[in-house]
């Protein structure tokens, strides 16, 4: 999905990818300023590196594979809501 | 097998002469080959294809399940074929699937007879689809996990030492309900869960609720009932009965969601 050449008017499909996106960035900080969690500002870079990383790799999905897209923003949310639990302090990904 | 346990010999006494001659001149097990098609819906994520249905012709002479074709194409044909399926004796729920149109298991649904015909197998219809057969069934379990599936009490045990009472009547209006086995065949054949999949509970959690509102120890059915009296959760439902119509357990969430409407009107 093709976000970075600024469009006049974002899909409702690439607001949606952009809220994901947001969310994880969102929940990250919070986890960071909740001192409970186990994350630190040291750390804060290298996983706005990963979360950014994992977006990137789809990039060039044409923006008209709905199917694709929305599996992908459905496996995303899975992981926003699984992150988002008060009893997880970090998030990674194995293989590709 | 002519052998006993101790491993002594046994005489086998032919009842039917002509019949074990039969099968000692084709060999044992031989049975004519019966060639038949399915047409299976394929789709890979991490590809770049749109979905497909593939055809694959498949020797069913050992296959008298639909299950067991799949299988079949999986181990000999198409390794990547990829479906949900466990116990193979239609409990647990796995294999749910559109086989030819109707919503059902495929370890329960039988192969055709005779051989050239064709079977078309598709993922259960307007589910987002993982991969393949595969259906994301988050909304389902969702709605599932938001009637409460568990007994609620007001009051306690009279002994704390024995189980909640229940008598053989009250015991027998639970029938019906408690072998649901939450395959999502119901619900999935349901053209109002189509169109508000997010909203509508859906025939499958609306019978569960109602076996939670029938129980006779659990305290809280008219929390339960209010919690459905809603437009959304309960009255998108109009009565269009495909849920009754696919259930691969003959069971009637049809039914149990005019109990409910009935138990609100009465409330």
């Amino acid at each position: 999905l093709n976000i970075m050449s600024a469009p006049l008017r974002r899909s409702g499909l690439q607001q949606q990818v952009m809220r994901l996106y947001g969310g994880f960035l969102r929940q990250l900080r919070a986890k960071v300023l909740d001192q409970n969690c186990g994350l630190t500002v040291e750390q804060l870079p290298e996983v706005r590196r990963n979360i950014r990383m994992q977006f990137e790799k789809n990039r060039n999905i044409p923006k008209t594979d709905f199917m694709r897209i929305e599996y992908l923003i459905r496996n995303g949310e899975k992981q926003l809501k699984a992150f988002a639990n008060p009893t997880v302090t970090g998030i990674s990904t194995a293989g590709s | 097998s002519n052998l006993l346990n101790n491993g002594s010999k046994s005489q086998q006494i032919s009842l039917l002469p002509s019949l074990s001659t039969r099968q000692f001149s084709e060999g044992a097990g031989a049975k004519q080959a019966r060639m038949q098609t399915f047409s299976v819906y394929r789709w890979d994520p991490n590809g770049t294809e749109a979905p497909t249905e593939v055809d694959y012709q498949v020797d069913v002479s050992d296959c008298p399940m639909i299950l067991d074709i799949l299988i079949k194409i999986k181990n000999q044909q198409d390794t990547t074929l990829s479906f949900r399926r466990s116990c193979r004796e239609g409990i647990c729920g796995s294999c749910s699937m559109n086989i030819d149109g109707t919503n059902t298991l495929a370890c329960l649904c039988r192969t055709k007879p005779g051989s050239g015909v064709k079977t078309r197998i598709l993922p259960l219809p307007h589910v987002s689809i993982v991969k393949d057969l595969v259906g994301d069934l988050t909304l389902f379990y969702d709605h599932y996990k938001a009637i409460e599936p568990w007994l609620q009490r007001k009051t306690p045990k009279e002994d704390e030492n024995v189980e909640h009472y229940m008598s053989i009547e009250d015991r027998k209006k639970l029938d019906g309900m408690y072998e649901c086995i939450l395959c999502a065949c119901c619900s999935t054949s349901c053209p109002s869960f189509w169109w508000n999949a997010d909203k509508y509970y859906g025939p499958a959690a609306l019978m569960q609720a109602f076996r939670w509102i029938d129980d006779s120890r659990d305290e809280f059915t008219k929390e339960r009932l209010e919690r459905l009296n809603d437009a959304w959760k309960l009255y998108r439902c109009h009565g269009i009965m495909n849920c009754t119509n696919t259930c691969p357990k003959h069971l009637e969430p049809s039914v149990a969601i005019q109990k409910i409407k009935h138990a609100i009107d009465n409330m």
